[in-house]
């Protein structure tokens, strides 16, 4: 008797085992994460004033220097790459954060902060940008500033502060405006009324081909031309960007382009954010 | 004369009844190891008579009085396996001498947690598990397959699709990948704990075998030891708990036997964090014994797991962190606790077997038996997986300070971090999940889809499981004939059915709504290409919710049939057999899913492969006296290829692997065995040969940021090698115990590679030669050594002590670094260093072990066993490692151009230091 009373004890016990592993075997469950909180901090002086800090060669920032600014451009197409424009109103500028899929953290509208000090303003073309000091090497390569690219130090450096709506850009119809305030440049622009003179391709720019391994990736350029004559803008597209192989529109029509305005040296540039940004008002 | 001779028959005739009563059995039963006599062993006679008797002290016992016939003896005492005898009992006493049993101590206890797996960054999920001899009485066998396993050895080198397993006389070795199947019955110690083994190249009761050896689990009612067994286990490098209980009723006398096993191994370990299991095993069979021929059992048995996974790294990180048992495969979520520690990389999988057996044995020379067995069920095994953002993996090569080798400055930074935050060193979880809360659909994607009215979110990272689920069904007839007393012929018919989806779900959304089920590698190359970019045409644009198969999804179908035959030959001094098997194996896959870049060639089935098998054996025995044994075996297989070798890229497309065809084995050995008193030897020589093999390796390759496959063909092997096993009896209950293995494993051909990419058309190398001709096979040490004592005291106090040595470890391959066009643009000096393959350094190991048992109340045992490796708590051996399966493109900036390519740093992997295994046990 006692020995079937053992085996029966013994076999509920097994049976609660394995009942208890069937029901217990599930993975184990995370509370979802707590979402991050805007920080709130404030500028110390504008874009503007910090961009004119800048003489003629690299200027790494030794004080205590805040600059917030709304992000105008975004790499989620391929034309921006491993940096972002903000722009406070009184200028715009590029951060060159170094890491890539930025669109996922650094959304068009978001306010940004930096704490300048410890990185590098610098100049390519003439045109600043706030970056990491150069290494020996980007010195020899001619570069003022290159990525911030570490983790530890974007963390450090650069917060992210309210999401919000995406800027209304400045609208300039002439060059005048562009060569009487040179604090448009990193701003977002939109160009009404523009010419579109085209280039050497009929797309925006040329793509690597897949197949082969080589890199025949290009940068396309476009032209616009004032209303007033007053002179023409360049845009430019790089071969990454998911739009390389898109139609541009035809020579000779009239055009509203919204992008980022950049320089190089005299050349004053526009860099798209997608090629939906190119309106066509009418065709030639 | 004649009365004389009616007298001498008249007495004889009278004497006959008493002579006929002389008949008995007696020996003396002692320890395998030391001889040391086991007193208190239960000797069970059964046959024309039954008889239980009890050795005593000398662990004598005799049974007189025995009518003649053929009886079994069943000689058990506790803490040894039983060992059954059949014996022919005569006119006079039989003496056996000694009955040698051995420990059954399961020290350790080994399981498929001692295969301390890491993550490979592959696509290949399936896990190989090296063979365990551990079971074999073989004196080679047994010490080298649990002691060199610390090692990760790989017992002549080979790999696991050459050992042969079996449950209860099935072959049960994956369909799909040819690997040892311990983790189906993995924490079902008690319950599998009856093996028989054969070694090496010899034939198996139960089939042909191949060149490493067989192993058939005696896992039903009748064949587990009866009673119970309890054992609770507390241990520090491989889990942290194990509870085990078995009830077992061994054959009763109304014909019935049923046995019970369940077990769970829960908690993590010592060194490396994020390990953790959350497993379970149950085991139930019940078996009937119908009059004296025929028996049936049912079987169940099934282990449901759950373990975390640790991944290996490079050496750099490994000092950045200051520990070789880095993990880089978990992050803190939401907090800084141990409950928060979350592993990307989770093994999920449960996949039980219900088997039928039936024995029909009318005579001692005449058995039947057939089995049908059936496994399904579900194996998963989790990971990251992420859209058009950053990397997250923590020890991706951007996040290293060697990244920033050029910069000083940024190369601090970048190791401040890893020492400083956590959220740098380990995968960040809270930033994963803050990306996919703030990442809107009518932002993110333009395309326009069904369902998305809202301000939807689209996850960027996800968790995905890639599974395999299988069903896997077999069947089996075999005969055994003894002819004359002498001869044993042995046929069998088997037939193989299987079908295996293998596909991934969507396990965890991290945070966002929805993830969109579109193939993010093609739409970088053709971003505009609405339909490129599917990867499923039937199904564009899918929203993919947490449950839902996404991304592949195919299927293997497999067919095998096999009929074989064993002639044994048994004479004086002589044995010999010879043995045949053929068959035919056939496979094709089905594609589910049709991928927007294979329009044409991934839905639906591929070409049936179909491939002739056949095996031939021989061998031949001498005994030499008592003492001496000399034998000898050759055979010569072709063997299909497998099905996860077959296509070149089967996530995708039902493209074949070029020159997919049968692997050529042939093997031929020679041993030696001397045994003299309790002192056993037992050398071996083998050379063997593998041609043609056909191997597929995938992985995760970030510069094309995508899965790249090799298809590899013409890979031709040669593993010869010396073994040497020994075990001495020394003085009192001390015994010595040693295995050396000396081998020679290397590649003898410069195969072919064919790599492709998933998720492009493109076929990147098309039959490239792989020069690694006379490079040696890695992951497993060519040369090892094991040397212990051992002692037992007339009190049941086990004591042992061993020493390891290990050497000639060489790193696994990437075929890519011995090609012509990995070399473009080196140096002399570049080329041979990315040719190199990495021996790593030599290691010594000190291990040591302790057990004690008590009877309490005559009747029931309680017992414990403390396992200790290494002592010397060294925690710089690595147990292998592998090339990273990438290449660093360096293009000249002025043209664009590819100038060279670079290795990237070779992954390890690290023995724990000293780690303990206590294991307390109660049986009755």
């Amino acid at each position: 008797m006692k020995k079937i009373r053992n085996i029966r004890l013994l076999t509920c016990g097994l049976v609660g085992c394995l009942l208890g592993g069937l029901l217990v075997g599930c993975e184990r469950e995370y509370d979802d994460p707590a979402r991050y909180k805007p920080v709130e901090m404030t500028p110390t002086m504008t874009i503007a004033d910090f961009k004119s800090l800048y003489s003629s060669n690299s200027l790494e920032i030794a004080d205590d220097i805040v600059i917030a600014g709304q992000v105008i451009s975004t790499d989620r197409n391929g034309n921006f790459y491993r940096s972002f424009y903000i722009e406070d109103g009184t200028s715009g500028m590029e951060v060159k954060i170094g890491k890539t899929g930025l669109y996922n953290i650094y959304p068009e509208g978001m306010t940004v902060y930096v704490k300048a000090k410890g990185l590098c303003l610098g100049a390519y073309g003439d045109m600043v940008s706030l970056g990491a000091p150069p290494s020996e090497a980007d010195k020899n390569s001619n570069y003022q500033n290159t990525w911030i690219d570490v983790q530890y130090w974007i963390d450090q450096t650069i917060f992210r502060g309210e999401r919000g709506e995406a800027v209304t850009p400045t609208v300039i119809t002439s060059m005048n405006q562009i060569n009487s305030n040179s604090n448009l440049f990193g701003r977002l622009v939109r160009f009404e009324n523009m010419t579109f003179q085209g280039g050497s391709l009929d797309t925006w720019a040329v793509s690597d081909n897949p197949d082969t391994d080589e890199n025949e990736a290009a940068y396309g350029e476009q032209r616009l031309q004032f209303a007033d004559g007053s002179g023409t803008v360049v845009i430019r597209t790089s071969g990454y960007s998911r739009f390389a192989d898109s139609q541009v529109p035809a020579k000779g029509s009239i055009v509203n382009v919204t992008g980022v305005l950049t320089r190089y040296y005299s050349t004053v540039q526009l860099v798209l954010n997608n090629s939906t940004d190119v309106e066509v008002v009418s065709e030639p | 004369m004649k009365i004389k001779i009616l007298l001498l028959a008249l007495t004889a005739l009278l004497s006959l009844p008493a002579l006929a009563q002389e008949g008995g059995i007696k020996g003396r039963v002692v320890t395998r190891a030391g001889r040391m006599a086991i007193d208190e062993a239960k000797v069970v006679l059964s046959g024309p008579q039954s008889k239980t008797v009890y050795t005593n002290t000398q662990g004598e016992f005799e049974i007189k009085n025995l009518m003649p016939g053929t009886y079994k003896l069943l000689v058990d005492a506790l803490d040894f396996q039983p060992v059954e005898l059949n014996v022919t009992v005569g006119q006079e006493m039989k003496n056996l001498n000694f009955i040698s049993l051995v420990s059954d101590l399961s020290i350790g206890g080994l399981d498929d947690s001692d295969f301390v797996e890491f993550d490979m960054e592959s696509a290949n999920d399936a896990q190989a598990m090296p063979v365990t001899l551990s079971a074999s009485k073989d004196v080679y066998d047994n010490i080298a397959g649990y002691k060199f396993s610390t090692m990760r050895f790989r017992n002549r080198g080979y790999e696991t699709g050459l050992a042969g397993v079996y449950l209860n006389g099935v072959y049960f070795n994956d369909a799909m990948t040819g690997y040892t199947p311990w983790s189906l019955w993995s924490g079902l110690n008690d319950a599998t704990r009856n093996q028989e083994v054969t070694s090496s190249m010899g034939i198996s009761d139960y089939g042909l075998g191949s060149v490493n050896g067989v192993t058939n689990i005696n896992a039903r009612a009748s064949q587990i030891r009866k009673g119970f067994r309890g054992s609770v286990v507390n241990a520090s490098g491989q889990y942290r708990f194990r509870v085990m209980a078995t009830y077992a009723s061994g054959m009763q006398d109304n014909g019935w036997a049923y046995a019970f096993s369940a077990s769970t191994r829960q908690g993590g370990n010592d060194w490396v964090n994020g390990i953790y299991y959350n497993s379970w095993a149950y085991f139930a069979s019940v078996e009937k014994q119908f009059d004296y021929c025929s028996t049936l059992a049912l079987t169940v048995l099934g282990a449901p797991t759950i373990r975390g996974v640790q991944a290996a790294s490079t050496q750099e990180v490994y000092d950045l962190v200051g520990s070789n048992y880095y993990n880089p495969n978990w992050g803190y979520q939401g907090g800084r606790s141990k409950s928060d520690m979350r592993n990307a990389r989770v093994r999920n999988s449960h996949e039980p077997i219900v088997m039928l057996n039936y024995y029909f044995e009318p005579s001692t020379k005449f058995k039947l038996q057939a089995a049908v067995s059936y496994r399904f069920g579900k194996n998963g095994y989790s990971a990251l997986d992420w859209y058009d953002t950053q990397d997250p993996r923590p020890d991706y090569y951007r996040n290293l300070p060697s990244y920033f080798e050029d910069d000083p400055l940024k190369a601090a930074w970048v190791t401040e971090g890893w020492q400083n935050d956590w959220s740098i060193r380990q995968i960040n979880w809270d930033a994963l999940y803050n990306v996919n809360y703030g990442n809107y659909f009518d932002v993110d994607f333009s395309g326009g889809i069904n369902g998305i009215s809202k301000r939807f979110t689209r996850s960027k990272y996800v968790i995905e499981e890639r599974r395999t689920d299988q069903q896997d069904l077999n069947a089996k007839v075999q005969i055994t004939s003894i002819v004359h007393n002498h001869s044993t012929f042995n046929a069998g018919l088997e037939y193989r059915w299987n079908k295996t989806a293998y596909f991934k779900i969507l396990k965890d959304l991290l945070g966002g709504d929805y993830w969109l089920d579109v193939d993010q590698f093609a739409e970088r190359d053709f971003p505009t290409n609405s339909n490129a970019i599917q990867n499923n045409l039937l199904t564009p644009n899918r929203l993919v919710s947490e449950g839902d198969k996404y991304g592949y999804n195919y299927l293997a179908h497999l067919q095998s049939g096999k009929l074989w035959a064993t002639y044994e030959l048994a004479l004086n001094h002589i044995e010999a057999y010879l043995a045949a098997e053929g068959g035919l194996t056939s496979f094709y896959r089905e594609g589910l899913y049709k991928k927007g870049l294979f329009p044409n060639n991934s839905y639906g089935d591929s070409e049936r492969q179909n491939f002739w098998t056949y095996t031939a054996k021989a061998g031949v025995t001498g005994k030499i006296s008592g003492s001496h044994t000399l034998w000898a075996n050759v055979a010569y297989m072709h063997r299909a290829p497998y099905f996860q070798d077959a296509f070149i890229s089967p996530r995708t497309r039902n493209s074949v692997a070029p020159g997919l065809t049968t692997e050529k084995i042939f093997g031929v050995d020679l041993n030696y065995m001397l045994r003299l008193g309790g002192f056993r030897m037992r050398v071996s020589g083998y050379y063997s040969t593998i041609k043609d093999q056909n191997k597929l390796i995938s992985f995760y390759d970030d510069l094309n940021r995508s899965y790249t496959n090799f298809a590899m063909r013409g890979i031709d092997e040669m593993h010869a090698g010396l073994e040497v096993g020994m075990q001495a009896p020394l003085v009192g209950g001390l015994s010595f115990k040693g295995a050396f293995s000396y081998g020679y494993y290397k590649y003898t051909s410069n195969p072919y590679v064919t790599q492709t990419v998933d998720n492009s058309n493109r076929i990147i190398l098309e039959n490239e030669r792989v020069y690694w001709k006379n490079y040696k096979v890695g992951g497993t040490p060519q040369t090892a050594l094991s040397a212990g004592l051992d002692y037992r005291s007339r009190k049941n106090l086990f004591l042992g002590v061993d020493v390891g040595w290990y050497d000639a470890l060489y790193i696994d391959m990437n075929p890519l670094y011995r090609t012509d066009y990995a070399h473009v643009g080196l140096t002399n000096e570049e080329s041979q260093a990315m040719a190199h393959q990495e021996m790593f350094p030599s290691a010594f190991l000190l291990n040591a072990n302790v057990g004690k048992s008590w009877y309490i109340h005559g009747k029931y045992n309680l017992g414990f066993s403390l396992e200790v490796k290494n002592i010397l708590n060294r925690q710089n051996i690595k147990t292998g490692g592998y090339e990273q399966m990438r290449l660093k493109r360096v293009e000249d900036p002025v043209t664009g151009e590819i100038d060279h390519y670079s290795p990237f740093p070779s992954k390890y992997f690290y023995l724990f230091g000293t780690t303990y295994y206590l294991n307390l046990y109660f049986r009755f």
